[in-house]
């Protein structure tokens, strides 16, 4: 416990020194200019700034991240989500000038379904830019106070059917969390559109890039996250009418830093992270989904693999082989690679959960070690214990079972723990598959706050916590599996002496 | 006659391009107590575990009480109940309380209750001393006593035949008796049994049977006094009277002698043998291999055979071909008269009947 202890400490420690801001001046023609690939934001960027120097970010949270440490002199970005920044007391500024305009839209699947309803949402927002609603809710979400920014949700009949929306719920005013929840601009529009068309809707929150290729595939009906509309976008999905303009200015960093001492920023950090709008409730959600996760995952990861071997006992050598090298291919592909391969690629046009995708993903990639365990494991018991089980007459299964398993499962079992405990941690990853694990939570808040250091202090501390439990609890199994710590009577249950 | 309890015949194993088995046929009838003797990687164990069926043959058949049990539909876990198989390493359960070790299996295949399975264990862990043991796993006790354990083990199946792997090779000299005593006592209550072993007093006094094996087939098969003090063939009694054989040949004209020199040489550092002995060695192979006999032959063939005992005495047997020649006719009187100053006794005979090499000359060497 000690060491964690120590190690939660040294963490601290040296992000408060990263996350101290750092300034220069700056001349944009040769700055480094914070884009994200693929974008408005990168196409003026270096239709304005020839000379500068592109870095590549994800995510708005990342782009004040870097500007505030010094890492970026500036960044393109809607005048209505800075100014929102800025409500929200963030530490950056921006230029006067609107430097260009890059319409805000939504996207569609390119499919018979897809163009129905990017043709309903184009009528519909003809509409709404007709009778004013539009204005007004443009006032409402870009001008208003934050607690003006609410909508009551319609009463949604659902009659032609349910439209699934993405987001990176990152784009405070468009659509963004709140008390636990998506909201926005954008999504205040698709409540009415949906009200207007008979359909009921379900929010995904996921990365920008992902809710773009979901969008592709066909995951996601509606794309809304600030999506700019851009000539080379055409093709792979389609985009509606915009809804705002989108005048752009230059983002750069505030000369004054608002905060003063290294304790009043962590209680404030600490306030907006887990106080303001209950948002301790995602962590707890997100801890809640990554638990589940590893159980599940942990559970049907340690069975397949188990049965895999038992398979692989019988010997059969055609069988044999193809385990052997599914065995080697597994453990060549890095997790995420594999786990986006689940989503999109097996379960690509299936309507499955994210997380039951990685739980299936997570439970294959620990069966490979469960099994590779197994099979060292086997080949480390003396075959002579085998044969004389033989001798007496068992089968070679029950054999296997009865006396070579329990040895086994004491001689792996710390490395299984390990195994176990890797693959809880790098569960962080599934926030790629629109799963709202504790990472990603993390990541939700980050977004919302602009602080990167308490969200990622208070996550790092949940998974160390979880790990040393997880451990504490499976050394106690140990001692219960270890047939050598068996009791006399137990031994001779039911025996008279 | 009864029906034998085992037949087998033509039985080969091979494992690629080994083949430590070669078309073995043999009957066992109940109550023989069968010593299995031989240089090792001689296939006796693998005879053994073919009995067991823990190897499959390459050839061959195995009939167990009128059962064909190398069929590939055999139920062989019926058949090895009534086989029991001691180990050279012990192979117990390591996980496992001594008691269990021997409960296990008749409980679990045996269909005993957890009563009888304890008592008759209980029983048998008396009959070998090792009662107050019954609660301790196996890496607690000395290897004589696993061995003894793993006897007990399997008499607790009432095996029909008892198949013994080297029982006593992996044990520390002091604890060999006490697990040869368990071996005896089981002896005398009938059980048929066969056991693999180097240990010959053992192997003569317990056995009523010897079959002496050699590259993988049965060499001499009889009753201990047959094999140990009338073997039939040259081999047999090679190995039992533990000699260490060199031989060397020749076959033409261009003979590297040096290199027969250095074989000499090896052989004799090897195995300990004097340096006089050495010496003379190489002179008997110089004078009489290549002075008297070699000149005299137009396609040579030479083989010299010295066989070196425990108890120190060397013989060499040279078998040539040619017309019938004795080397004491020989004219090179200088040659005869240096060997024949460390030649104790030597004979000379003329088998027609052997086309090959049918002039045989035995030497005793001077001890």
């Amino acid at each position: 416990m000690k060491r964690y202890i120590l190690t939660v400490l040294l963490l601290l420690g040296s992000l408060a020194i990263a996350a101290t801001p750092e300034k220069e001046s700056v001349d944009f023609n040769h700055a480094r200019l914070g884009v994200w690939t693929d974008s408005g934001v990168e196409y003026y960027t270096r239709l304005l700034y020839p000379n500068a120097k592109p870095i590549y970010l994800d995510g708005i949270s990342n782009m004040v991240q870097n500007l505030k440490q010094g890492k970026i002199d500036g960044f393109i970005m809607a005048i209505n989500i800075v100014e929102n920044l800025k409500k929200e007391g963030v530490d950056i500024d921006y230029l006067p000038d609107t430097i260009c305009a890059v319409p805000c839209v939504y996207a569609f699947t390119v499919s018979e379904r897809g163009k129905k309803l990017c043709q309903q949402m184009n009528d519909y927002l003809d509409t709404i830019k007709a009778d004013g609603t539009l204005k007004r809710l443009q006032q409402k979400w870009m001008e208003g106070d934050e607690s003006d920014r609410t909508f009551t949700k319609a009463q949604l009949t659902g009659e032609n059917g349910t439209i699934v929306v993405g987001t990176s719920a990152e784009t405070v005013p468009y659509s963004y969390m709140k008390h636990n929840e998506v909201t926005g601009f954008e999504i205040e529009i698709i409540d009415l559109f949906c009200a207007a068309n008979g359909y009921k809707y379900e929010v995904k929150a996921t990365s920008f890039d992902a809710m773009l290729a979901d969008v592709s595939i066909g995951k996601i009906d509606i794309g809304a996250s600030y999506i700019e509309w851009l000539p080379d976008r055409e093709g792979n999905v389609l985009f509606s009418a915009p809804t705002d303009e989108g005048y752009c200015v230059m983002v750069v960093s505030d000369d004054e830093i608002s905060e003063t001492g290294f304790f009043n920023r962590i209680k404030r950090g600490i306030t907006k992270t887990l106080i303001v709008e209950n948002r301790w409730k995602m962590i707890v959600d997100g801890m809640y989904v990554t638990v589940l996760i590893t159980i599940f995952a942990a559970l049907l990861g340690t069975l397949l693999g188990f049965l895999v071997y038992l398979f692989y006992r019988e010997n059969i050598k055609f069988v044999n082989k193809c385990i052997d090298m599914s065995v080697t291919a597994l453990q060549g592909i890095p997790d995420l690679i594999l786990l986006m391969f689940f989503y999109y690629v097996v379960f690509g046009h299936v309507d499955v959960n994210g997380t039951v995708v990685a739980i299936i993903a997570f439970a294959i990639m620990l069966s490979v070690s469960v099994f590779i365990m197994l099979k060292s494991g086997s080949e480390s018991i003396h075959k002579g214990q085998m044969e004389a089980a033989l001798a007496l007459g068992f089968t070679e299964r029950r054999a296997y079972l009865k006396f070579i398993l329990p040895q086994v499962v004491t001689v792996f079992f710390p490395s299984y723990k390990k195994a176990l405990v890797d693959m809880m941690l790098s569960t962080a990853i599934v926030g790629y598959v629109a799963v709202q694990d504790l990472t990603r939570m993390g990541d939700l808040i980050r977004a919302r706050t602009f602080d990167a250091f308490v969200p990622l202090i208070i996550v790092s501390i949940i998974y160390f916590m979880l790990s040393w439990l997880m451990l504490k609890g499976m050394g106690g199994l140990l001692s219960q599996l270890n047939p050598r710590n068996r009791k006399p009577e137990t031994i001779l249950k039911g025996v008279k002496r | 006659m009864n029906e034998p309890m085992i037949q087998i015949r033509n039985l080969t194993k091979s494992f690629g391009s080994v083949t430590p088995l070669r078309n073995v046929s043999l009957d066992i009838q109940r109550g023989d107590i069968i010593a299995l003797i031989g240089p090792s990687g001689t296939g006796k164990s693998t005879l053994l575990r073919l009995i067991n069926r823990l190897e499959t043959p390459t050839s061959g058949s195995i009939i167990f009480n009128g059962e064909d049990i190398t069929a590939p539909d055999c139920r062989l876990e019926q058949v090895r109940q009534k086989i029991g198989m001691i180990f050279q390493s012990f192979n117990l359960f390591a996980h496992l309380t001594v008691i269990e070790n021997i409960m296990t299996a008749p409980i679990s295949v045996g269909h005993l209750s957890r009563q009888e399975a304890y008592d008759q264990a209980m029983k048998l862990l008396k009959s070998v001393g090792l009662q107050k043991k019954a609660l301790n796993y196996p890496s607690e006790l000395s290897g004589g006593q696993q061995q003894r354990i793993a006897i007990v083990r399997a008499l607790a199946m009432n095996p029909e035949m008892l198949l013994f792997d080297e029982p006593t090779s992996a044990l520390d000299p002091t604890m060999v008796g006490e697990v040869e005593n368990v071996i005896r006592r089981v002896a005398e209550e009938g059980t048929t049994m066969m056991i693999v072993t180097h240990e010959m007093d053992f192997a003569r006094s317990i056995a009523n049977r010897v079959i002496f094996m050699e590259k993988g087939c049965i060499h001499e098969d009889g009753t201990p006094d047959q094999i140990f003090n009338h073997p039939q063939s040259e081999r047999t009694r090679q190995f039992i009277q533990r000699l260490k054989v060199l031989t060397l040949t020749v076959d033409s004209q261009e003979v590297d002698t040096l290199g027969c020199f250095t074989l000499i040489e090896e052989f004799a550092a090897k195995n300990g043998i004097p340096r006089r002995t050495k010496n003379a060695l190489q002179s008997l192979f110089d004078e009489v291999c290549m002075g008297m006999l070699l000149s005299r032959m137009e396609n040579p063939l030479i083989k010299m055979a010295i066989e070196y005992g425990v108890d120190g005495h060397v013989t060499v047997n040279i078998d040539y071909n040619g017309p019938r020649f004795d080397i004491s006719d020989s004219a090179d009187d200088i040659a005869l008269a240096i060997v024949k100053a460390f030649i104790a006794d030597m004979s000379y005979s003329y088998d027609e009947n052997n086309t090959e090499l049918p002039n045989h000359l035995k030497i005793s060497l001077v001890d």
